[in-house]
């Protein structure tokens, strides 16, 4: 088994990235357990007290799903697992492989850059106005706002990192990609 | 430039973006991005780029999805996958090719924990490969059962592909999952009959092989069947007596996953960090694609490309069969080298609006189109799952070979989808009697 190429985090990883990416992940994990226990729960009170937990629908909707999808995006581009085509990248020259991921790197920053952009002007308003929801129950949703440029801005720190390996340690960053990059299946789902 | 021809290089740009592999969800979000600013202006696209991530996700049908996930991880992770395939080849035993149709079984079952065709064809393929090389079968007839049987997974519920549809096409997510079980059932009777008669009419291509197992062992066997069956009744179920919303069956779904594991003593803290982590982690990947192609979609709308589109093939044809024949064909080219949600999300924007014309019944194209994307995964050049399976037997059994096992399957395919196509009452019937 050889070691330093099949795993990752790769050699000379920032630790701090690892945890980052760790941590955001596994809050997601922990906010999945509570959205199925609170359905679970809302059904539950729904069939046998015929009384439905207040809001159920607010809360899935504005804080477990918005955290679901937004804290993981760091681990996703730490273990390099966004859905990508690379079945005419594999039968490309090195320079057009170089060429490529140059401008991947463009794109994927630049996205990431502006949706933390444009996601914090919308967190810093909808707090300022203290956004509700206007449902069977009234709740309030601006905080979960925030998980948007949270997530969007650490996946862009995570993609910088892989930029300047790119850029510094040109030896590596080929192996670093083309280990994780995914035939375009979903990571076990 | 008017805002046809802006739409049109947009989605030129977006396939050349996903050639060069730039991840899908990027792709679309920065096409739409500067393909808003260009049709209106950068206030627009800024307005869009800052509204959907939000407002697309924060929705309780799409909570279906990471609900559905984890009841799959849970599956798996807790190893009710594992003695599948054993406890098929007892069941079936006594049929010609029993290996290769009780791969079939294993994969219609599999479905229940699997949300994805490939990962279904990987995980199989290192199953029950080995097992039908080593008692001498074919090995083109090996691996293209795998690699067919594979799709089985997005027909029968739950189908993460469906409720991506149902949620972009407007169309209730229950009754969709209703109407895919009979096709799905429909196409494992097919592959398992075709199966038979060809090693009935060529018995080398499968020698028998018998499994003999002492009592307790087939017993052991006997105690892996229940747990999938019981899941996917128990969430089918749910949702055509009504009883359950989609999104509470996934949660319910999920939690019976734990108490059968527990049941089986399989359940411990490890496979439950794995499973919430590993079924968070697949939401976003997908989601976020989600969020590029609800932005590609206003950009669809904006540029009027789905009436350009419709006035194309409407010129053409305003025959249904004829269009759904012309809308197979770009689905059947795309599942050459796209992954089937990412054709979907691309396509739907464009199509939908034609659909709606014509008043096609949208649970049936659902069902129809599930089942083309899952014949473009295996279909040359590029079909997905073929390369799944050779890559799963650390390239074994060569390309060339798997590809003409699968032959036989897409030939059977192509007959069940023009049973769908000729008698919609199929994928129909069931969500019709469950509707009242």
């Amino acid at each position: 088994m050889n070691h330093s190429h099949s795993s990752m985090p790769p050699p000379a990883t920032p630790r701090s990235l690892d945890v980052l990416a760790n941590a955001m992940a596994a809050s997601a994990g922990v906010v999945l357990a509570f959205m199925a226990l609170h359905i679970v729960a809302d059904v539950g009170m729904k069939y046998v007290f015929h009384a439905p937990i207040v809001g159920t629908l607010e809360v899935v909707s504005h804080y477990y799903m918005i955290f679901v999808t937004f804290m993981p995006l760091a681990m996703i581009e730490w273990k390099r697992e966004s859905i990508v085509v690379d079945v005419f990248y594999k039968t490309f020259p090195r320079w057009l492989r170089m060429a490529s991921t140059a401008i991947t790197f463009a794109l994927v920053i630049g996205v990431y850059c502006a949706l933390t952009y444009s996601s914090l002007l919308a967190a810093l308003h909808a707090t300022e106005i203290g956004e509700i929801a206007m449902g069977s129950a009234m709740t309030v949703i601006w905080p979960s706002r925030w998980a948007l440029p949270i997530g969007f801005s650490c996946a862009c720190i995570v993609m910088i990192w892989y930029l300047i390996v790119f850029l510094t340690r040109n030896e590596e960053w080929e192996s670093l990609f083309d280990e994780r990059a995914g035939s375009g299946e979903f990571p076990g789902a | 430039m008017d805002r046809l021809d802006i739409g049109l290089i947009s989605i030129v740009a977006c396939m050349a973006l996903m050639a060069i592999r730039v991840p899908i969800g990027v792709a679309l979000i920065s096409m739409s991005f500067i393909g808003i600013a260009w049709v209106i202006n950068l206030n627009a696209a800024w307005g869009i780029l800052s509204s959907i991530p939000y407002s697309f996700i924060a929705t309780w049908e799409l909570s279906a999805i990471p609900m559905f996930l984890l009841m799959g991880y849970v599956a798996a992770w807790s190893g009710m996958t594992k003695g599948l395939f054993t406890a098929m080849r007892l069941l079936f035993n006594w049929i010609p090719g029993n290996l290769a149709v009780a791969s079939v079984g294993a994969a219609a079952l599999f479905s229940a924990a699997s949300g994805s065709s490939p990962a279904t064809s990987a995980a199989l393929a290192r199953i029950a490969v080995p097992e039908m090389l080593k008692s001498k079968y074919d090995p083109a007839l090996a691996t293209g059962t795998i690699a067919a049987a594979g799709t089985l997974g997005s027909l029968i519920p739950p189908s993460i592909i469906m409720i991506i549809y149902g949620v972009f096409t407007n169309t209730e997510i229950g009754p969709l999952f209703v109407a895919g079980f009979l096709p799905g059932l429909l196409t494992a009777v097919c592959f398992s009959a075709m199966i038979i008669i060809r090693v009935k009419a060529k018995p080398a291509l499968a020698p028998s092989s018998k499994l003999t197992l002492a009592p307790e062992e087939r017993a052991a066997a006997y105690r892996d069947l229940w747990p999938l069956p019981t899941l996917i009744i128990g969430v089918l179920g749910g949702i055509m007596t009504g009883v359950f919303s989609p999104t509470e069956a996934g949660a319910v779904g999920a939690l019976l996953a734990v108490l059968i594991a527990a049941t089986r003593r399989s359940l411990s803290a490890t496979v439950l960090w794995q499973s919430l982590r590993d079924a968070a982690i697949s939401t976003a990947v997908i989601f976020f694609i989600a969020i590029g192609a609800a932005m590609f979609q206003r950009l669809m709308g904006i540029s009027q490309i789905p009436a350009f589109f419709s006035g194309l093939i409407l010129d053409f044809s305003d025959n249904k069969y004829i269009v759904i024949l012309l809308i197979s064909l770009i689905y059947l080219v795309l599942g050459c080298f796209l992954e089937p949600i990412g054709i979907m999300l691309l396509t739907l924007p464009i199509v939908l609006p034609l659909l709606i014309d014509l008043e096609i019944d949208l649970i049936w194209f659902g069902i129809l189109s599930v089942k083309l994307l899952e014949i473009g995964l295996v279909t040359p050049p590029l079909g997905l799952n073929v390369y799944v399976v050779n890559t799963s037997l650390g390239g074994r059994v060569p390309l060339t070979t798997i590809f003409r096992g699968v032959t036989w399957f897409v030939v059977t395919d192509l007959f069940v989808l023009l049973m769908l196509v000729s008698f919609p009452q199929i994928s129909l019937w069931l969500p019709g009697i469950t509707a009242k």
